[in-house]
């Protein structure tokens, strides 16, 4: 009789906890210490809403269902559902990523200011470009940023190198990648205020709760990002996610040794109620073992160690400390080797205001040939000319290791550049690659306020792809191009590494706008004028001609 | 750019909703790589207030604060895609208060480095608001050099305007901040605000407290007021018939007790005395603590009590005037203050 | 009475009872108004030039400096470099005593820098680089490290250097000193919105021309340097520190650029207020010192002539203007050859704006501590730039410290020299065009009274003859210029420049065998060559007078006179006389070696245009006015 009333209880128990999983709310705080003793934290607050489908676009001249959330973002939802957007990224960062330091980000989106991309299936009733302009407005009213300019002239479509992160349905018709990117956007308090009341708990309790903007906005990068996939039989996930990387050496004058404490300036005094999991996960270092962390934890993956705040006694105060190490030294660190299979430079030389030359060095750091996506998606303020395209592989001339996927020139004032390529780079060899651009001349209206500072460009992305030697793959996992782990909920990341290069300042031709010049050329004007009648008097003689035969 | 965000503070502190308040900052100063107290701006070089907090939303930042943006944000006419929150909802029954800060001259005001709005730019966007019922009255401050002229040309009716300098002279900034290595806040603006943070919701202070406050010595400039639009006597006008949401206890859902408490309110000393005057307003005792959220939810309860209290004196009787009072908020250049 | 005046003098506006007549009478009234008076017209335009030239160092001319640029607030900022930073870079200077007593190679001068760089947790790469010109060869390594800043995208940077070599021609230690400590201070700070990049260029100018050439990418025919391997944004302002001293009195500023190119004034004025009410340093233009604050060497500091009388002397007005024309000359003489005193001037043709900061050296009270203020500050207030330093403070003369002349006061004064010039040459070109007809009786028409009762008849002018001559000049001009920098000239510079001199003064000798044209039917030669001549010397000094004012300054000194007063109506040994002295003001710089030596260098290494720009157009019109002077009447 016990037993059956406990099989009964344990099924009730499950079926509650069953249907209660229809919505689920995660939270994950990882730190990774760095090589060059800086501390990376990321915050993942996962929602899913489970068993459900995005809106087909194909209805979207129908009303739409109603919607009822418990935690998922009822803000971002109407959103979503509104125009009808299958997958989404919004990026807002700062700061350069330091592959070469740093390794590759837990999120992949690292390129400095916003970044937004969308797939969307396309509709008869309102078309993808229609929907890509309201959701970049509804999404700029909701995250305070400026995405509204991510108008046609920063929009491309490199499908190539944002593929899906989940999956597409199969109903409705084809899908469409929209991508802009916007690099002169910054991101601050105005950003993450509303992003925090996406959250069921706000910043209240839970991890969410260390989220400080005056600390956040301090670190050496910062991005906040907002993913959200469908993951088909499983339903639609939201992923809001804070990255950035601390520098405890700036705070403490040497030491590396940090706590939430230190870095945050808060400790977690709550958990939040509603979370399913919340845990904190601190990376162990491999190679040292003077690395402390406390306080003790009892879980962990072997490469972390898990602490679980729901459980935990508060307030929760995580901490890592080098014993026996007064100051930090980078003397060992800064000399290593990159910590990404290929370093990326990209920069544009040339001083005149009417030409340049955009040149991009990539060194393969791994003794196997591998292959790379390339992408410039280059607003029309820098045009190229393909046909001056030099390929350099350690200083020979290698036109084979380029194969151009697609190019669509840019259409002054409307359209901007997309060129996306294949680049084969041998072992441990730079491919260094130039291309002449010009700058065109702007309209007097199109110059920014702070004209003369120059415009930002977008960065270019590179990712990595399989080696055609796959056998070598198995014998070096850490070869591996792209990240097919478990984010510790079950649900596979599917990330790709992409690789963002910084962004470039590029000085166009610039009217002075300022007072002095208008005075100059105002007194050149009447020098001119006067200088014109004086030569006329110099250069002629008046003289009497006879007129021979008189009237 | 302390200017606007001293502003902002305050009538978010006197409870109207971010939904109601539209703040555009040409700046990004508190998390300019520049600045050395990131993601804070002080108005005043002691830093003992940070007026931008944990809590604040931005929804014209950077390029996008440009005259034509401006103007559209007072009519109303934007394109079908611009969210609510980018929009100035208001109808004939909303308050608006307009504040307007940066470089200015006679009859014009610098946006950006590159264009300038008119007095008779903005005089016209009024008349345009009056036309399509979009305010019933206006509150117009402006802090700026020879800031008097901008409001010499409104010709619409219910428009109170206030402004730092008049013709030919400066407004001059407060003190400088030596480690931010800028002119923190002017004076005009700074001496408002000493006066506002005096003020709370059930606050009796009316328009003629404000005005008689202005001092040419400590403004080293002659602040106008301009009343002759403004229908109603200003010695009867209250300060929070602008700057507060006294209305705001009817639309509140109790979820947004949260919101509330996560406003940046305790702590400040000029205020804790608002607070006492709140906790011996309400009927409980229990609201004596310094919890953050019974904090906020005492300013609600003594909303609440208040009204009940005073019946409205308002022209449409028997009705609570719902007086969602908009604040329009507008800033510019905060790096220099110097002004020419 | 003043009614028939007035209305005789409307008549006489309106041109009385025939209107077009009198129109015309009336312009050639004028004409010949200013035709007489061309001569003294030219002379006071001449005048008036020098003597404003003169005019330039006068205590009452020149106003304040002040900032354009509102956002640079400078000295606006506490700075919190302190004793402790001091202290590092004593031991930064004690290491690299060391390595100067080794006499340590480049390598290993790199190795240390680049290690302490990397011991701070900046990233450090070095750069090989190799010159070779017909004098040598030059080799180094150049140390540079980029700090990227935290927060900032890395698209914009400011660039801290020092090279090795001091202005003065000691080595630069506390200078890099100075770097190495402050980039482990600025290190701990999150404020910077640019990324720093910290260079230590070996040797004086070469290992800064090697380095900023690399990064941006400018292809330099002499230069093998390697590639760089870090990279960082768009450089928009640039300090170097240069202190050779053991401490120092003043911060001398040096901001000319190659080829005359200055950097935006703003940033000298920001600099100028931040040392003098941050640091309590006084600045200097130049390392020159007011003769008044140093009694003791006034002498030798002063150029006031001493045979003047003490109660000349003495004048507070004369000695404030031999102060400033002691800073205006030493400014005419760096801007004028084109070349720079210190490695920020490769900078400018980057669009960087950049000076040197100069540790005067001095036995105090001045050391590390002042000049880290200094340059912190300094550092804040570029940091603070929103855009490039635009507006049009490019155009400026400092006549000292804190004063400056705006454009309109000095320019004016070269270009009445160019502009009498110019009256002098299209005078001569419409004369040339008309004889006197002494054939004809003289005519008694009353329009002709006017011009003075001569009868004027056209003649054909000889254009293409005199254009030859100048092709031919300027030609010889080319060649002189590419036989001086070979490589033959390096190894015997007196033995080619006295065999130059020769190739170049006698063809021209023959001129004087070419017989006058036989009628005044045509005219002479030498007037449209000399027309031609001074046209051009004009032009070449007002469009000169924009770009490089101390450049334009000089030729209207050496051209103005000697050229328009070139005259081919004299006797032979008159001729031959003249032609010497066109000759000596022509080629006589060839016997400067040093100058010429220095010149080929900067052309070379740096590419400033001076070296070229003598010999292909200096010499040649010298030659011009030369050859006019021997031609027939």
């Amino acid at each position: 009789m016990r037993w059956r009333l406990a099989i009964i209880t344990y099924i009730a128990l499950w079926l509650t906890s069953a249907l209660a999983a229809y919505e689920e709310f995660h939270e994950l705080l990882t730190f990774r210490p760095l090589s060059d003793g800086k501390l990376a934290a990321r915050f993942t607050f996962t929602t899913s809403l489970n068993g459900t489908h995005p809106r087909d676009p194909s209805n979207l001249a129908d009303e739409d269902q109603s919607q009822h959330y418990t935690v998922f973002p009822l803000a971002l939802g109407q959103v979503l559902r509104e125009y009808a957007v299958t997958e989404l990224h919004l990026n807002l960062n700062a700061g350069k990523w330091d592959y070469d330091h740093w390794g590759y980000p837990d999120e992949p989106g690292v390129g400095t200011g916003a970044e937004l991309w969308a797939w969307m299936g396309e509709s008869a009733t309102r078309s993808v470009d229609e929907r890509w302009k309201g959701l970049r407005n509804a999404l700029s009213g909701q995250f305070c940023a400026s995405l509204g300019s991510l108008d046609d002239q920063r929009t491309t479509s490199p499908e190539l190198t944002f593929r899906p992160e989940g999956s597409l349905p199969s109903s409705g018709g084809a899908h469409r990648l929209r991508h802009g990117t916007l690099p002169s956007e910054h991101v601050c308090t105005e950003n993450l205020t509303p992003f925090l009341k996406l959250l069921p708990c706000k910043s209240l309790s839970g991890i969410a709760s260390l989220l400080n903007p005056h600390r956040l906005f301090d670190t050496d990068w910062h991005g906040l990002s907002v993913h959200v996939r469908y993951l088909e039989n499983e339903g639609i996930e939201v992923r809001l996610s804070f990255q950035s990387v601390f520098d405890p050496v700036r705070y403490t004058g040497g030491r590396r040794a940090w706590s939430l404490q230190s870095v945050f300036d808060r400790v977690i005094d709550r958990s939040c109620p509603v979370a399913r999991s919340s845990e904190i996960r601190v990376a162990i270092p491999k190679e040292e073992n003077n690395a402390q962390i406390t306080p003790d934890f009892h879980n962990s993956d072997g490469e972390h160690a898990i602490f679980d705040v729901l459980n935990a006694s508060k307030p929760l105060d995580v901490a890592m400390n080098w014993v026996n190490e007064s100051a930090f030294d980078y003397n060992t660190v800064l000399s290593g080797v990159p910590l990404t299979h290929i370093s990326v430079r990209r920069t544009l030389k040339g001083s005149s205001q009417s030409r340049g030359r955009l040149a991009v060095s990539i060194t393969n750091n791994m003794p196997i040939t591998i292959q790379t996506s390339y992408l410039e998606s280059m607003p029309w303020l820098l045009q190229f000319y393909l046909h001056t395209l030099q390929v350099h592989s350690n200083g020979v001339s290698r036109d084979d290791l380029v194969s151009i996927v697609s190019c669509i020139p840019s259409v002054p004032h409307a359209r901007p550049t997309l060129f996306q390529a294949i680049l084969t780079l041998p072992p441990k060899s730079t491919l260094d690659i130039s291309m002449d651009v010009i700058k065109p001349f702007l309209r007097y209206t199109e110059h920014p306020p702070d004209a003369q500072r120059g415009w930002d460009l977008p960065p270019a992305v590179l990712v990595p792809l399989l080696p055609a030697n796959a056998t070598v793959l198995t014998d070096h996992p850490e070869l591996s191009l792209s990240e097919h782990k478990m984010d510790g909920f079950g649900y596979p990341i599917r990330s790709p590494r992409r690789m963002y290069t910084p962004v470039l300042l590029v000085d166009l031709a610039t009217p002075d706008f300022s007072m002095p010049y208008n005075v100059i050329i105002m007194s050149c004007t009447l020098i001119a004028l006067i200088f014109g009648m004086v030569f006329n008097l110099l250069t002629r003689k008046f003289t009497l001609v006879r007129v021979s035969s008189e009237p | 750019m302390a200017n606007a965000l001293g502003m902002y503070r305050t009538v978010k502190r006197l409870g109207i909703p971010d939904s109601n308040i539209i703040l555009m900052l040409a700046d990004d100063a508190a998390c300019n790589s520049r600045n050395k107290f990131p993601g804070c701006v002080y108005p005043a070089a002691a830093r003992d207030l940070d007026l931008y907090g944990d809590n604040i939303e931005v929804d014209y930042r950077g390029y996008e604060v440009t005259v034509e943006n401006f103007i559209r944000v007072l009519t109303g006419r934007m394109d079908s895609s611009v969210p609510r929150s980018k929009r100035l909802l208001s109808d004939d029954r909303s308050n608006v208060f307009v504040y307007m800060t940066g470089h200015g001259g006679n009859e014009f005001l610098k946006f950006q480095d590159n264009e300038e709005i008119s007095a008779f730019d903005i005089a016209d966007a009024f008349e345009q608001m009056w036309q399509k019922k979009r305010y019933n009255e206006i509150f117009f401050m402006i802090d700026t050099c020879q800031a008097n002229t901008m409001y010499s040309k409104f010709y619409s009716p219910n428009i109170l305007a206030t402004g730092s300098s008049k013709l030919d002279e400066n407004s001059y900034s407060y003190e400088n901040d030596m480690d931010l290595g800028i002119s923190v806040i002017d004076r005009f603006t700074h001496y408002v605000l000493r006066f506002m943070e005096s003020v709370n919701k059930t606050s009796q202070a009316t328009m003629q407290d404000l005005f008689d406050m202005y001092d040419p010595d400590k403004f080293a400039s002659h602040a106008g007021v301009r009343s002759d639009l403004f229908n109603r006597p200003i010695d009867q006008t209250l300060i929070t018939d602008f700057f507060g949401g006294v209305s705001q206890a009817e639309v509140l859902a109790p979820e947004e007790e949260f919101y509330y408490s996560s406003t940046p309110e305790g702590g400040h000393q000029q205020e804790s005395e608002s607070f006492t005057h709140v906790d011996s307003a309400t009927t409980s005792g229990a609201v004596k603590s310094n919890n953050d959220e019974i904090h906020g939810y005492s300013d609600l309860l003594s909303v609440v009590q208040d009204l009940q209290r005073e019946p409205p004196k308002r022209d449409t009787t028997g009705l609570f005037r719902t007086w969602v009072s908009s604040g329009l908020m507008f800033a510019l250049v905060a790096w220099v203050s110097m002004r020419k | 009475m003043a009614l028939v005046l007035r209305a005789k003098f409307r008549r006489w506006l309106r041109g009385g009872d025939d209107g077009i007549a009198a129109k015309v009478r009336r312009k050639n009234q004028i004409n010949d108004i200013i035709w007489k008076s061309l001569p003294s017209i030219r002379l006071s335009l001449l005048v008036a030039g020098y003597a404003w030239m003169l005019a330039i160092p006068l205590p009452n001319l020149g106003r304040n400096t002040y900032i354009d640029e509102n956002a640079l607030q400078p000295g606006q900022v506490n700075t919190y470099w302190n004793w402790p930073h001091v202290f590092r870079a004593d031991r930064y200077l004690e290491s690299l005593e060391q390595l100067r007593d080794q006499n340590s190679t480049n390598a290993e001068w790199a190795g240390y820098i680049k290690h302490e760089f990397r011991d701070l947790g900046i990233h450090v790469s070095t750069q090989s680089y190799h010159f070779t010109n017909a004098s040598g060869e030059y080799n180094g390594t150049n140390v540079y490290a980029v700090l990227s800043s935290p927060r900032a995208s890395g698209a914009e940077a400011m660039l801290i250097s020092a090279s090795r070599v001091s202005l003065n021609g000691n080595l630069n230690l506390r200078g890099i000193a100075t770097v190495l400590s402050l980039a482990g201070y600025l290190k701990e700070y999150s404020l910077w919105s640019k990324d720093l990049v910290f260079v230590i260029s070996d040797g004086y100018l070469e290992g800064m021309q090697a380095f900023i050439t690399s990064y941006h990418g400018a292809d330099e025919p002499n230069l093998d340097a390697d590639p760089l391997t870090l990279s960082s944004g768009v450089i928009w302002t640039a300090l170097n520190i240069d202190y050779p001293g053991h401490s120092f009195s003043h911060l001398g500023v040096f901001f000319e650029g190659l080829n005359g190119r200055l950097p935006n004034q703003d940033l000298i004025n920001s600099f100028r207020l931040v040392s003098t009410y941050t640091g309590g340093v006084p600045v200097l233009l130049y390392d020159h010192r007011d003769p008044r604050e140093v009694p003791h060497l006034e002498s030798q500091l002063s150029i006031i002539p001493t045979w003047l009388p003490d109660v000349v002397k003495k004048q507070d007005a004369v000695r404030e203007y031999g102060f400033r024309a002691k800073n205006i000359l030493k400014h005419v003489g760096y801007q004028a050859r084109g070349q720079t005193n210190g490695v920020h001037g490769l900078l400018h043709r980057f669009r960087i704006d950049a000076i040197t900061l100069f540790a005067v050296p001095s036995s105090g009270p001045h050391g590390f501590h002042a000049l880290g203020r200094v340059v912190e500050s300094t550092l804040r207030t570029m940091n603070n730039l929103l855009e490039h330093l635009h507006a049009s403070f490019f155009f400026y003369l400092l006549v000292k410290p804190g004063t400056f002349l705006k454009i309109g006061t000095y320019l004016p004064s070269v270009i009445l020299v160019s502009v009498s010039m110019m009256f002098t040459g299209l005078g001569e070109w419409t004369d040339a065009r008309w004889y006197e007809d002494l054939s004809k009786p003289k005519a008694t028409d009353k329009s002709v009274a006017a011009s003075g009762g001569i009868i004027l008849l056209e003649r054909p002018r000889p254009v293409l003859q005199a254009l030859l001559i100048m092709l031919a000049t300027h030609l010889a001009g080319v060649a002189l210029f590419y036989i001086r920098t070979s490589g033959f000239a390096g190894l015997h510079p007196e033995t080619t420049s006295l065999t130059l001199c020769a190739l170049l003064a006698l063809p021209p000798l023959f001129a004087l065998i070419v017989r006058s044209s036989p009628s005044e039917r045509s005219a002479p030669i030498a007037s449209i060559l000399k027309a031609a001549n001074l046209c051009l010397a004009s032009t070449v000094i007002s469009v000169t007078s924009v770009l490089n004012f101390s450049l334009a300054a000089v030729l209207a000194v050496l051209l103005g006179v000697p050229l328009s007063y070139s005259s081919y109506k004299s006797a032979l040994p008159a001729k031959i006389g003249r032609y010497a002295i066109y000759v000596g003001l022509g080629l006589g710089w060839l016997f400067c070696e040093k100058e010429v030596q220095r010149a080929i260098w900067n052309w070379e290494i740096l590419g400033v245009w001076f070296a070229p720009f003598v010999c292909v157009v200096y010499t040649p019109l010298v030659l011009q006015a030369g050859i006019v002077s021997l031609l027939p009447s």
